[in-house]
């Protein structure tokens, strides 16, 4: 937990969306995280077998994959929840063993769940802080009182930074609508991150207009040096916003490729495991 | 507090409408419970003979009822935000009152400090003691609170007849009463002055400090506390000890008042407090706590009980009331939650 007088860690440098980097981002990994090889087994059941799986900075990589195919669980692994049997996770360069969320975040990769783990009573600049307060100098900091004003400064700064815009930071968050609510959750998640957010289904619950503001915070999230991974079932939106794909099938990779090209027929049918073709006709039936 | 970021721009905010001051306050339970507590005061003071309900003597009478019932209200308050009950409080003041009184009837010929700092200190200890039974059974058991502190309310009432043979303490020395106890300072009680600081303490606390956001926070989403990083059972654990010696405290001032224990005058004191923080405004789900109300939710029991014997009403009907109001103040509360009242009130 942040102690008194604690200080936002910076920001990496911005980096361009061609990949350009600053001199003082080349100082740094070219990834946020590099999995090899991971395996997880619950029970007789093998969720994950040698996935391999990397993300670069500045980059927004999708993950896709039907129900059961084992995204949750990479991705679990990849925040320090789960524990990989074997496999290795290397975090900006070093390999890392994870044991929860706070582990990750130590390493400067943070989460945002598709529940958003958000508490509804307490505003957003508490929400925001919570678990990283900012105390007070001198004695009145040793009681534990918050600086409020430095945590306001900080999170308009945030939010400013990825051009998010709500009513107030005072407002409880029961009182924002489902969009903004999602905004604060990447906020925080892009506050405390130095290098990587991983984020659940980050439009599942979402209408048509807030959909969309939520995609352009993930690629203002990513242009602003940050590497993304998001993991969803909302292929052609995505497909928008990414850099990369990934799709598992039965706990393994299906396909991982740059978007380019890529249709969301490719997708499905890397999915559901036909060629692409039969995963047309399928989509046009 | 703090300057808006933006303007709001989604289509489906649900803010309320910023209106007067006043129309504001119209939708806190704060206003409503001390608009009642007014209403009562005029009333009874009208019906009492000789207006003695708002004489200085009854006055003081309603401050020393008070104080023992606000500090439980300020632990009970504080486990709601938190999202946990402790119906054991109770019996968590009978039996420190019980244990205090031992040692101060064991004590009685020191001077009246070595009373009262030896027995105030057991008190508090003895409170702690079973706040910290409390919390383990919660967080390292994980037994429902509700469950847990039943359990607990019978095994520590238990524990204080065994301690007292079923019997009130007596012999509890004379100065503890009248150098303590029904002492005055600015011509308030003491106890009552007593539980005033330590709710002025607990305000503070609630609104200022990182204590307080984090017991909210636990109350609002365990689940977000959790995934923050709080260290959810180790808190929750302290919290029950803290209100543990708020109940010490709580027993310690209830034997200084009467020179004895009571042991069958508290037995109702734990859903009393509960009562009075959520009239007050706190919830029961969690997440929300009005210190402030609770004050209010503490008067206004304080008030039937005292005004209902004043006018020559049995004391009984005070609980029928009381009763009746707690049902108004969730049902308004549920009434708040909604678009309609959103209107009603705030536009």
């Amino acid at each position: 937990m942040t102690e008194a007088g604690s200080t936002i860690r910076a920001r990496v440098p911005v980096i361009d969306r061609q990949g350009a980097r600053s001199d003082k981002a080349a100082e740094h990994s070219e990834y946020v995280f590099r999995a090899r090889s991971l395996t997880k087994t619950f029970g007789h059941v093998k969720a994950i077998t040698d996935v391999s799986i990397d993300l670069k900075r500045g980059e927004v990589l999708a993950l896709f994959g039907d129900n059961g195919a084992g995204k949750s669980t990479v991705t679990k692994m990849l925040c320090g929840v789960y524990t990989p049997d074997s496999g290795e996770i290397e975090i900006n360069g070093t390999t890392v063993a994870m044991r929860s969320t706070r582990d990750a975040e130590r390493h400067g990769v943070t989460v945002v769940h598709q529940d958003l783990a958000l508490a509804p009573h307490l505003s957003v600049l508490e929400n925001m802080f919570l678990g990283h307060e900012i105390l007070r100098r001198g004695i009145l900091g040793s009681f534990g009182v918050l600086s409020r004003s430095d945590m306001a400064t900080r999170s308009n700064e945030a939010l400013q930074r990825l051009s998010i815009t709500l009513p107030s930071l005072s407002v409880a968050v029961q009182n924002l609508s489902g969009g903004q609510r999602q905004a604060v959750a990447v906020a925080r998640a892009s506050m405390w991150s130095r290098s990587g957010i991983l984020m659940d289904e980050p439009t599942a619950a979402l209408g048509t207009i807030q959909s969309d503001i939520v995609c352009t915070l993930i690629r203002d999230t990513a242009n602003s040096g940050a590497g993304v991974m998001v993991i969803s079932h909302d292929i052609p939106r995505i497909l928008e916003i990414a850099d990369r794909i990934v799709v598992l099938r039965h706990g393994g990779v299906a396909l991982n490729e740059p978007v380019g090209g890529l249709q969301r027929r490719d997708i499905v049918a890397a999915m559901v495991g036909l060629s692409t073709n039969t995963a047309g006709e399928g989509e046009k039936k | 507090m703090i300057a808006s970021v933006a303007a709001p721009q989604d289509p489906e905010s649900r803010l309320p409408a910023r209106g007067s001051f006043f129309r504001r306050m119209l939708v806190h339970n704060v206003f409503w419970v001390f608009a009642v507590n007014t209403i009562l005061i005029i009333v009874f003071t009208i019906l009492s003979r000789n207006n003695t309900f708002f004489s200085p003597d009854n006055i003081r009478n309603l401050m020393a009822d008070s104080a023992t019932a606000l500090l439980l209200g300020i632990a009970i308050a504080f486990l709601l935000g938190a999202g946990e009950f402790d119906i054991s409080l109770g019996a968590n003041l009978i039996l420190s009152s019980v244990v205090a009184g031992k040692v101060s009837v064991a004590l009685q010929n020191q001077e009246l400090f070595v009373i009262v700092i030896s027995s105030l200190s057991v008190a508090i200890v003895t409170g702690m003691i079973v706040g910290l039974f409390n919390g383990l059974v919660v967080t390292h058991l994980r037994v429902n609170s509700l469950i847990a502190t039943l359990a607990s309310l019978g095994i520590f009432t238990g524990l204080a007849d065994i301690v007292s043979n079923g019997t009130d303490v007596t012999g509890i020395p004379q100065t503890l009463q009248d150098g303590f106890g029904l002492l005055r300072v600015v011509g308030m009680p003491v106890p009552f002055l007593v539980s005033i600081v330590l709710w002025v303490i607990a305000w503070l606390f609630l609104k200022y400090t990182r204590f307080g956001l984090h017991v909210l926070a636990m109350g609002s989403s365990r689940t977000a506390a959790d995934r923050a990083g709080l260290k959810t059972g180790n808190k929750i654990t302290r919290l029950f000890v803290v209100c543990g010696a708020l109940a010490g405290v709580a027993g310690f001032l209830d034997i200084t008042r009467f020179a004895a224990t009571n042991i069958a005058g508290h037995t109702q004191d734990s859903l009393a407090a509960i009562t009075a923080a959520v009239i007050g405004g706190s919830l029961l789900a969690g997440g929300v706590v009005s210190i402030v109300g609770l004050l209010g939710g503490v008067i206004l029991a304080v008030i039937l009980a005292n005004g209902l014997i004043v006018i020559g009403v049995p004391s009984y009907y005070q609980l029928v009331v009381v009763g009746v109001i707690l049902i108004i103040a969730v049902w308004l509360d549920q009434l708040k939650k909604t678009e309609k009242s959103i209107k009603m009130f705030a536009r």
